[in-house]
């Protein structure tokens, strides 16, 4: 009997593998492996989407999914995620050196398993990684200035030499960032095995937009008081900054590069802009047309998109940014500023050039208000890109007109603006302080606001009719949920999502990473900062400013917007009005809080700049402070129309700051005082 | 070990004596069995010794008997001392019967094994079914609380079918669950009927070494009732319990929140406002706007619970049985009655002699449970309602027929949320089922100089498969229309679409077995065991799920419509495994004359989870005793008579773990890689994988850097203890004093690994940390005529000291790593904060207080300890100040009385050092729009004016417990942290055993009535004291019980 037992018992087998691992040789050595590697990689790459808020960093967190928020004026919140961009909590380190091994590994193993492809698959899938490697350290180098150049997978446990290493110099940093684009580019085929990785193009024009950024640091920091530039402790490498003797050569080569990457793009003649639908002089179809471009995957204009796919993997724009009537359970995450829509074509303006008209005196606080018969006659000239872009009050969306009013005025006509002082440090008067609203004073109540929806609304009596007094999206004055800003975000919404199907997690639009519109920007900016250097066109037999011209031309063109008046010079002028161009065309993309950066205008020495085009910064902002404002639209009940107040956004009262050491994000602090190299950013 | 042997001796020595004294006379012998009260004894056994003859004493305790008349009589009873009797021709035989104070005869069954308690060297616990079932509740575990030392049990919750409680020997961690000589788990206890359990022990030091790599944390072997030879037995007990929570806040009516909130927004020092004024005060009087009292629309006062069982047992001498079956239904206490629980249980132990020494034994037993909760979990649904307030409607109309969203939070309706029929459900079922047969050769049987030598050999195959489903059914919520009075339906998002999920687990684990167990005592002194085995377990694991969207609201997957349909797996450790295990156990014991005992037991084990050639491991101990009242000297002095027992016994051993571990020495990837929030896209999360060519591709989660030297960690553990009893169990105490140093915890030197490597660093046997402790038990059992009662008294306390954790370092300086590193030699649970300084109770007060305070102090707020004097406070003045949830101390006192036919159990419990933090909902007014806003924020400091400035020093003031609304204390100080202690009635029995009726002799009823948790004494506000501050305290509560039942049997 025990031998029985026994004899059952010995064959138990006690080498047993864990059953889900899977080695290198079930990745490498074949196409469907392969796939699963680049997954991998692509799965981790430091993507701004619609899975990223600047306020949380690197986590691919979609709660609360917005757009343009994080203080560069495109948008507000009501949450405590709109805020300035000068860090993330989850800091972009770690995680970056995480996909840094992955990329370094199969550069370091593919070799052995170059048999198993054609060469121009092989190099493809060399070429990616170092695709990855590149854009990682060139996020990381927008974010901290010099890095780590860590090139080779580090066998650890090792030599210690080995293991850590410094911090290179920043300069370093961005030609290994060029060094790697290059080579990526050279590997890439045009079609990539994956749809959905990068191609020789994409690399192309995400060096461009790196280089970018390098050549406007190395020569911006100079403009910053005191010049933004600093020495490791630990190393005495020059971690952030260019020496004196440098940065002119830097910024020169850069834009060089930057230049002749946007061009090999715009000459493979692959990519164009989106014009499915735009017909001339039509401005409808031409704001169809930039509605349309968003969710068209087939879209000439895309160069590298991030998809999605419900269920499998999704977002929650939609269930976040969508007016407040469609809200499921949020909403309104998204309100574009009266300030942004300044910069678009369309509007009457007072004297200063950009504000826009809303009384018939010289400002915005004289005269008595103009008044529309409907608010969207307001808006009757607007840009179609704006249109495209924002949701204006009484437009219609998801086949709804959406009503947005911040309020009722039963006074008489004409009516004077409604808030005493619409300065900056005027900025917290709100409407419902007011005696007209309160009734105190002695006033007579003329101004009716909804504190919040519903049951909360308050009802005016009109003709014996009820008005609710705060339109149906709001604003709400204690209820932050509803719209903020008397505007919505209307870009990148899905307006084929049935409204029952808005919902955390249920949102699929895919999010273009790379578009042409945005090679186009990068060759006009590079062409003209490289022509203020005075420097000739790296590429043969280019006209820089010809090109740029061209460039910013065909973008307003298909914009709806107004033409240049004549060629693009060499002038800070010309440059403006392509970075105003960018601000506009690529705003709410996630690029335009890296722009404000690298042009060093976020500061209160530089922040003139902070539009693209010159504005007085006293206008918005006080020291390091500054916040934005809303357009509210009031119905006027003695007149039956509406009027517009231009004030400070008055529902989540949001202020940002920005400082110069904010220009670098500091470096986590365990990340410092755990290695003997890594140093501190020198001036935090 | 003494009485074994010579048990088998006399059998033997009779049996000869039968076959030569074959030609005796048989003659009838009658009498009366009595105990020492004078009281007859029902239900004895009497039985001829060494033959299958016998009787059972009627009511009266009279036997009739036919045996030869030169038969040895043995009169037994449970509970009672055995008695044999020589006939000698005698045909009347009166016996009085004493009962079994004397407990130290009594078997404990021990890993492996059983020894006499008298003989224990180790620190080993026992309870049997009796003491067990005396708290009333239906987790056998919970039954455990407070009635053996050492173990800690606390009950975080009492949703029906979660079994939400902890449980842990000594504070050592989970313990290994070993049922009927099988290791399984936890749940596997908790689902126990507990009637079939006849005994529990606890191996609470080196005594588990002989568990080797599992047996780290202690041991817990349940045994599960054998049949008895004699008459079959049938028993029915049966139960009815109202359940009621134990403490759960509630909110405010709509007049108390509106003015605390008016509270909320005057508290400003720039001027505040009322929000809701005096209209909205009227509009809720004349019923303009309705409030909800979503209290009771969401919890029941009471909720039912029910529990049934039957047994039967019996069998001849060659064949014994137990086969029972139990039931038992639990609700939970949402009105909705959605959150409920049913379980069905069958048992059936079987014993056959089939040839003489040779026994066959077979246990099978099997369960189905089933768990069923509403889509949305309770946690969410208390955190929901507790969220709304209560000034928005919980139905659009006045009617109550449309269910409304306006105003809600997250427009989150919460009726809907509880109701099954409207937002779906989830059931959680699962079917177990063991099968374990074994064989046992008694070689003394066929061979005398292999007398005292056994063979076991033991199979047993557990299955367990679990089915899991959730359903999401699309709902419609409701608003009224102001302007037009029209009500607008809305589809609720989070409800759409209807989507159906099943999750299905199947888990399998065999375990062979063989032992061989010697038993002998020479020359009358030396008493020698020995046990050697071999024992090889397999254990495997693997599940599949699959989830659709559905066409229409039909919880079945014929509704499948096109969309997301997906089939996957769970790849984790815990759900996707193969596992073997094989082992070789030894124990060796001698005792000379039963005053010295020795010893030794190792394992031999070997994981299958290791490197190959670090597989293996060397597990030993050794204990000794010393039975000091056994000593010639000791028994021989009269004035030391009272004394029955006196043994000191220490014992060391090492022990091991691996349950942390997961393949660490594997070079690779995991494929899939997995992150959260599969089930909606992954929209909040990392997603493992990528849109490649148009579909999602699954990436790898790379393995941390492989480490192929990983290994168990190494427990070394020592006791020290004293037993003493003495006048026959009027006193007895037993003291412990233990020590656990664990090295080689698994750890990862993040701290050392540079980031810039990219790679997480491999586990490795790197922390360490001891644990020490006391145990005491003080008992006391007396008769005084019928009246019979016991007291029992235990309180452990236990330290836990973490010594090394690789995972803390890089502090800037000495203060940064006190402040922050609790895990480097510092105690377990070490919480930093502030300390009270009493309170600011007016003007004056806040005027001259010399510490620098806020500008907003108002009379009500608090006042921190300036615990390093600089004269301000800041986080310079946090300090260590109290201990986290887990209670250092446990203690708990048992009183158990008997009067003829009435019984009295009564178990007080407590715990002490221990603290929980009040969060979110319990620590502020949580919400927005009149939500959040429990009964209790209205004990607070506020002006007796509700509209004066609370800043102008003239308000006048009334005290209450919080400060003005809208200023609370700071999270981290001891005005928000509490002591846990507590001290509560857990349980008390009233039972009345009816006298049996001449015409049903076998007939034994007993009723009774059982009180669970009706008491509790403690300083937590709110909410019970074993209730985690863990989810926030928004966690479902514990209950109070009340169960009427009866016990049957004939």
């Amino acid at each position: 009997m025990a031998a029985v037992l026994m004899s059952v018992m010995s064959c138990t087998e006690m080498d047993l593998p864990p059953k889900n691992t899977v080695t290198d040789d079930d990745l490498l050595s074949n196409q469907a492996g392969m796939s699963i590697y680049m997954a991998t990689l692509y799965s981790k790459m430091p993507w701004e989407d619609f899975k990223y808020m600047a306020q949380w960093g690197i986590n691919w967190n979609g709660w609360l999914a917005s757009l343009g928020i994080e203080g560069t004026g495109e948008a507000l919140d009501r949450d405590g995620v709109c805020t300035s961009f000068t860090g993330e909590d989850t800091p972009y380190w770690s995680r970056a050196f995480e996909l840094l091994r992955n990329a370094n590994h199969l550069i370091a193993a593919l070799p052995a398993y170059s048999g198993n492809y054609p060469e121009v698959t092989y190099n493809e899938f060399l070429g990616q990684a170092y695709f990855v490697r590149a854009y990682v350290f060139y996020k990381m180098a927008c974010r901290f200035g010099g890095v780590p150049l860590v090139t080779t997978e580090i066998d650890y446990p090792g030599e210690e030499s080995k293991i850590d290493l410094p911090r290179a110099s920043e300069r370093e940093t961005w030609e290994q960032v060029l060094a790697d684009f290059d080579q990526a580019a050279e590997l890439l085929p045009v079609n990539p095995t994956f749809e959905g990785t990068a191609n020789k193009y994409a690399a192309l024009a995400f060096k461009a937009e790196a280089m970018l950024y390098a050549g406007s640091v190395a020569k911006y920091n100079e403009t910053v008081s005191g010049r933004l530039t600093g020495i490791g402790e630990k190393t005495g490498v020059r971690v952030i900054g260019f020496a004196e003797d440098e940065w002119q050569d830097c910024s020169k080569k850069w834009f060089s590069e930057a230049y002749k990457a946007a061009r090999e793009v715009m000459k493979s003649g692959k990519y164009s802009l989106y014009k499915k639908s735009w017909a001339k002089g039509d401005r409808e179809a031409q704001y169809k047309n930039m509605v349309a471009m968003w969710k068209d995957l087939t879209s000439p204009e895309n160069i590298l998109v991030k998809r999605y796919e419900y269920p499998t993997v999704t977002h929650g724009l939609d269930a976040y940014c969508s007016p407040f009537i469609f809200r499921a359970p949020l909403c309104s995450g998204s309100c574009p500023t009266l300030d942004f829509i300044e910069l678009f074509d369309g509007f009457d303006r007072y004297d200063d050039g950009y504000t826009i008209r809303v009384t018939d005196g010289n400002s915005n606080a004289t005269g008595n208000y103009l008044l529309y018969d409907s608010p969207m006659d307001f808006f009757a000239n607007a840009e179609p890109r704006l249109r495209a872009y924002v949701i204006f009050p009484g437009d219609v969306f998801k086949k709804r007109e959406i009503e947005i009013r911040a309020g009722v005025y039963t006074g008489s006509a004409p009516i004077k603006p409604l808030l005493s002082d619409y300065s900056y440090s005027g900025a917290n008067t709100k409407y419902q302080h007011l005696d007209i609203y309160t009734g105190s004073n002695g006033a007579a109540k003329k101004l009716y606001l909804s504190p919040n929806s519903g049951t909360n609304q308050e009802i005016v009596k009109i003709d014996g009719k009820s008005m609710n007094a705060a339109g149906e999206n709001g604003p709400f004055y204690s209820n932050g949920e509803g719209n903020l800003t008397g505007l919505y975000l209307r870009k990148y919404l899905d307006e084929d999502l049935a409204v029952e199907n808005i919902g955390e997690g249920k949102s699929d639009q895919p999010f273009i990473l790379m578009r042409y519109a945005d090679v186009l920007l990068a060759a006009a900016e590079s062409a003209v900062e490289l022509s203020l250097a005075g420097v000739s066109s790296p590429v043969e037999g280019d006209n820089m400013l010809e090109v740029a011209t061209t460039a910013i031309n065909d973008i307003r063109e298909r914009a709806g917007a107004t033409l240049l008046s004549g060629s693009l010079t060499a002038s800070n002028e010309s440059r403006d009005v392509v970075r105003k161009e960018r601000r506009k065309e690529l705003a709410f993309e996630h690029k335009t809080k890296w722009d404000l950066r690298r042009w060093r205008v976020l500061d209160e020495n530089n922040r003139d700049g902070f539009w693209g085009e010159k504005r007085d910064s006293k206008e918005f902002s006080s020291g390091t402070q500054f916040r934005f404002k809303g357009l509210y639209p009031f119905y006027s009940s003695e007149t039956g129309k509406y009027f517009f107040d231009e004030s400070y956004q008055w529902v989540s009262m949001k202020t940002f700051g920005y400082n110069v050491v904010d220009y670098y994000f500091s470096i986590p602090s365990g990340e410092v005082s755990k290695s003997k190299y890594i140093d501190q950013q020198p001036n935090r | 070990m003494k009485s074994v042997f010579s048990t088998i001796l006399t059998t033997l020595c009779l049996f000869l004596a039968g076959v030569l004294s074959y030609a005796q006379n048989t003659i009838s012998v009658t009498g009366t069995v009595k105990d020492g009260s004078g009281a007859p004894v029902i239900g004895a056994s009497v039985m001829q010794k060494g033959a299958t003859v016998g009787t059972a004493t009627d009511l009266d305790g009279k036997y009739n008997v036919s045996v030869p008349s030169n038969a040895i009589l043995e009169f037994s009873c449970i509970g009672m001392t055995t008695q044999e009797v020589n006939v000698n021709g005698r045909t009347v035989i009166n016996v009085v019967l004493t009962d079994d104070s004397n407990f130290l005869e009594s078997v404990v069954v021990v890993g492996y094994g059983t020894q006499k308690r008298g003989s224990l060297t180790g620190a080993v616990a026992g309870i049997n079914s009796g003491e067990l079932m005396k708290t009333k509740t239906e987790n056998p575990q919970n039954m455990l609380t407070g009635r053996v030392p050492g173990v800690r049990v606390w009950q975080t919750s009492a949703e029906p079918g979660t079994y939400s409680a902890n449980m842990d020997i000594r504070g050592l961690g989970s313990p290994l669950v070993v049922i009927d000589g099988v290791p399984r788990t936890v749940s596997d206890f908790q689902r126990l009927t507990p009637e079939d359990i006849e005994n529990v022990s606890v191996l609470k030091d080196a005594s588990a070494a002989i568990y080797g790599v599992r047996g780290a944390n202690g041991v817990i072997l349940v045994s599960t009732k054998q049949g008895q030879a004699g008459k079959s037995k049938v028993s029915y007990n049966g139960s009815y319990t109202i359940q009621t929570p134990s403490k759960m806040p509630e909110l405010m009516n709509a007049f108390d929140a509106m003015t605390i909130y008016n509270e909320k927004s005057m508290n400003s020092m720039t001027g505040g406002n009322i929000v809701y004024g005096e209209e909205a005060f009227e509009a809720f009087r004349n019923g303009t706007r309705r409030e909800t009292d979503w209290n009771s629309l969401i919890i029941a006062k009471t909720a039912p619970q029910t529990q049934h069982d039957i047994s039967i047992s019996g069998g001849s001498e060659k064949v014994q049985y137990y086969v029972s079956m139990g039931y038992i239904y639990q609700e939970g206490f949402f009105k909705s009655r959605d959150l409920n629980y049913n379980k069905y249980n069958f048992r059936a132990n079987l014993t056959a002699e089939i040839v003489k020494g040779l026994k066959f034994n077979m246990n099978i037993s099997g369960l189905q449970d089933k768990r069923h909760t509403p889509y949305t979990s309770s946690v969410d649904i208390i955190r929901n309602y507790w969220k709304q307030g209560v000034l928005y409607p919980a139905y659009a109309d006045p009617e109550n027929t449309m269910l409304n969203y306006e105003g809600l939070d997250l427009e989150q309706n919460t009726v809907a949320m509880m109701t099954s029929d409207i937002s779906g459900y989830r059931t959680y079922e699962q079917k177990n089922i063991t099968v374990s047969p074994s064989i046992e050769y008694d070689f003394g049987t066929a061979w005398k100089p292999l007398e005292g030598l056994k063979i076991k050999g033991m199979f047993s195959y557990d299955y367990r498969q679990d089915d899991n489903e959730a359903f999401r059914k699309e709902y419609y919520l409701y608003a009224q229309n102001k302007v037009t009075g029209d009500y607008e339906q809305k589809l609720f998002a989070d409800s759409s679409p209807n989507n159906l999920r099943k999750d299905n687990y199947s888990k399998w684990q065999t375990l062979s077995q063989v032992l061989l167990n010697y038993n002998r005592e020479f020359a009358g002194k030396h008493d020698v065991g020995a046990t050697l085995g071999w024992e090889v377990q397999k254990r495997r694991g693997s599940n599949y799920f699959a989830y659709g969207d559905l066409a229409f609201g039909s919880p079945y997957f014929t509704a499948l419509s096109s969309d997301n349909q997906v089939v996957g797996m769970d790849a984790s450790s815990g759900q996707f495994y193969e596992l073997g295990y094989e082992a070789l156990i030894g124990r060796l014991n001698y005792s000379f004359d039963d005053r010295y005992l020795v010893e030794a037991q190792f394992r031999y084990d070997g994981s299958s989870k290791f490197a190959r050639g670090h597989q293996w491991g060397f597990f030993p101990s050794v204990s000794a005793g010393w039975r000091i009242s056994q000593e010639p000297f000791f028994k021989n002095c009269a004035a030391l008579n009272f004394i029955n027992q006196l043994k000191v016994r220490a014992s060391y051993g090492e022990l091991g773990d691996d349950s942390g571990l997961n393949y660490e020495w594997v070079t690779g990837y995991i494929y899939p890689a997995t992150s959260g929030n599969a089930e909606n896209g992954y929209y909040n999360q990392y997603a493992p994988g990528y849109m490649l060519n148009g579909s999602f591709v699954f990436g790898v989660n790379n393995q941390p850097l492989p480490n192929t030297n990983i290994t168990w960690y190494t427990s070394k553990t020592f006791n020290v203890g004293v037993d003493f009893e003495a006048w026959n169990g009027m006193l007895g105490v037993s003291f412990d004093y233990f020590h656990r140093k664990r090295t080689g915890l698994f750890g990862q030197r993040s701290s050392d690994v540079p980031t810039i490597v990219g790679a997480s660093p491999s586990k490795e046997n790197v922390n360490s940390d001891s644990h020490m402790g006391l145990e005491l038990q003080l008992t006391h059992k007396n008769r005084i005529g019928e009246f019979t009662y016991g007291i029992t008294g235990i309180a452990t306390v236990t330290r836990q000291k973490y010594l090394t954790y690789v995972e803390n370092g890089g502090y800037g300086n000495s203060y940064d790593k006190w402040r922050h590193d609790n895990m480097n030699n510092r105690y377990q649970g070490v919480q930093f904060g502030y300390t009270a300084n009493g309170r600011f109770t007016s003007w004056e007060d806040i005027w001259s207080y010399g510490i620098y305070h806020e500008s907003s102090t108002l009379p009500g707020d608090y006042k921190y300890e300036d615990w390093n004097g600089d004269g301000e406070i800041n986080d310079l003045d946090e300090h260590p100040y109290a201990f986290d949830q887990t209670p250092w101390m446990n203690y708990s006192l048992a009183f158990d009385f008997g009067w003829k036919g009435i019984d009295l159990s009564i178990l007080f419990q407590g715990s002490a050092l221990g603290s929980m933090a009040y969060r979110e909902p319990l620590y502020s007014i949580w919400g927005s729009n009149g939500g959040g806003t429990l009964k209790q924020y209205l004990d607070r400091w506020h002006p007796s004016d509700p509209s004066a400035d609370p800043y102008s020093p003239q308000t006048d003031w009334v005290s209450g417990y919080y400060g003005y609304t809208g200023h609370y204390p700071s999270e981290n100080s001891s005005f928000n942290r509490v002591s846990t202690a507590y001290l509560r009635l857990k349980s008390v029995e009233l039972g009345y055993t009816f006298p049996t009726i001449n015409w049903a002799k076998d007939l034994n009823l007993r009723v009774f009535f059982n009180a669970y948790n009706p008491l509790t004494f403690t300083k937590v506000r709110f909410v019970d004291p074993e209730h985690p501050d863990s989810d926030l305290g928004r966690m479902y509560p514990l209950n109070k019980t009340y169960t009427f039942g009866l016990n049957l049997s004939f």
